[in-house]
């Protein structure tokens, strides 16, 4: 790893994830800015810390934040970067809430985030594809992706229990194969 | 507005913020039935457009809780609201970080975290492919979602001009 970002540059940092993030897509642009951009952790320390995050209760990005900012600067890492997540979005969020029920609808808001969405599911998945062609995928790795897409997205069995099945399977699979 | 309400907001959501597992999704059907049901602070109309709003506004979409605690004690309570489903959570967090840390660079670590890596791959398609699906999609959103994962799988170019294209198109489309 490179040296410690300062915490200014960890919080400018997520407050450009949060800005970006319209529709969602929160894990994806935290990928982007975060190991594609300013190369604070690499691939695995990435993959590795989202699976905590989602273990963990709490809302994952939020989740992975706290992990990060812990990583690179101990609490004030962590200050800083839920500062840069979620001040600026809290605002505009109870705004928008406010002018809801000011108004009850905001003309044409509503297909403008859908669309956003769909794209941010799209980004979200672009981004898997990205890192399964770099890491030189072996058969038993997609297996593992492949069981994991289906367990949870078309099957939707709950979290825990999915991971009390696939991470076993996962360890043993992967055992002894090159990075 | 009373401190009363600011203490209802911070325990529920404080409780809230540890029963969350797999995300801040998992516990919408939850602040439903407290919100809507039991204490009445939104109706069912309210809580589905604001939840909507949330869901694609810039940052956490959990960041939902912000909006309840406003409307029921405003912004102090938008901000009792957001630090009960926060604080928590995150303490949690914080403290696993550091254990986790101990072990960095240790064999077991590194094999868990060699076969965490494809799970979590197969757990972020999944994630994108429920949140395609309850946009409630037509073939002009499965171009939008299908156009962005290939531009973002094959360049290196920043997404953000593409999503707000997308923004515009859905504006046009469905608006």
């Amino acid at each position: 790893m490179i040296d410690s970002p300062s915490l200014v540059l960890i919080a400018r940092s997520y407050l450009k994830i949060a800005l970006s993030s319209f529709g969602g897509g929160l894990s994806a642009w935290t990928q982007q800015i975060v190991v594609e951009e300013l190369r604070w952790i690499d691939d695995r320390e990435f993959l590795s810390g989202l699976a905590l995050c989602r273990v963990l209760p709490g809302p994952t990005m939020v989740n992975f934040a706290v992990f990060l900012g812990s990583r690179l600067r101990g609490a004030p890492g962590v200050a800083a970067a839920l500062t840069g997540l979620l001040v600026v979005p809290f605002i505009v969020s109870v705004v928008l809430g406010i002018l809801y029920f000011e108004y009850q609808h905001i003309p044409r808001l509503q297909p403008t985030l859908a669309g956003m969405a769909a794209a941010a599911a799209g980004m979200t998945m672009g981004m898997g594809v990205k890192m399964l062609m770099r890491r030189q995928v072996t058969v038993s790795e997609l297996i593992c992706v492949i069981s994991a897409f289906v367990l949870i997205g078309v099957m939707r069995v709950p979290l825990v229990m999915a991971l009390l099945i696939l991470v076993p399977c996962a360890v043993l699979l992967t055992k002894g194969e090159p990075e | 507005m009373s401190g009363g309400a600011l203490y209802d907001l911070m325990t529920f959501f404080g409780g809230l913020s540890l029963l969350s597992f797999g995300g801040g999704n998992a516990v919408i059907p939850e602040i439903q039935r407290h919100v809507v049901l039991v204490m009445s602070w939104l109706n069912e109309a309210e809580f589905v457009a604001l939840y909507a709003i949330s869901q694609s506004a810039p940052g956490p979409s959990s960041l939902f809780v912000a909006q309840i605690g406003w409307r029921v004690a405003g912004w102090p309570g938008a901000v009792a609201a957001t630090l009960g489903m926060y604080l928590p959570s995150s303490v949690l967090v914080y403290l696993a970080e550091r254990s986790w840390q101990r072990f960095r660079g240790s064999r077991w670590l590194i094999r868990l975290e060699n076969g965490l890596a494809p799970v979590t791959i197969g757990l972020i398609f999944a994630g994108g492919w429920i949140v395609a699906q309850e946009v409630g999609q037509d073939w002009i959103g499965w171009i939008l979602t299908g156009g962005m994962a290939v531009f973002v799988a094959t360049t290196k170019l920043n997404p953000l001009p593409l999503l707000l294209i997308a923004g515009i198109v859905g504006a046009l489309a469905w608006g």
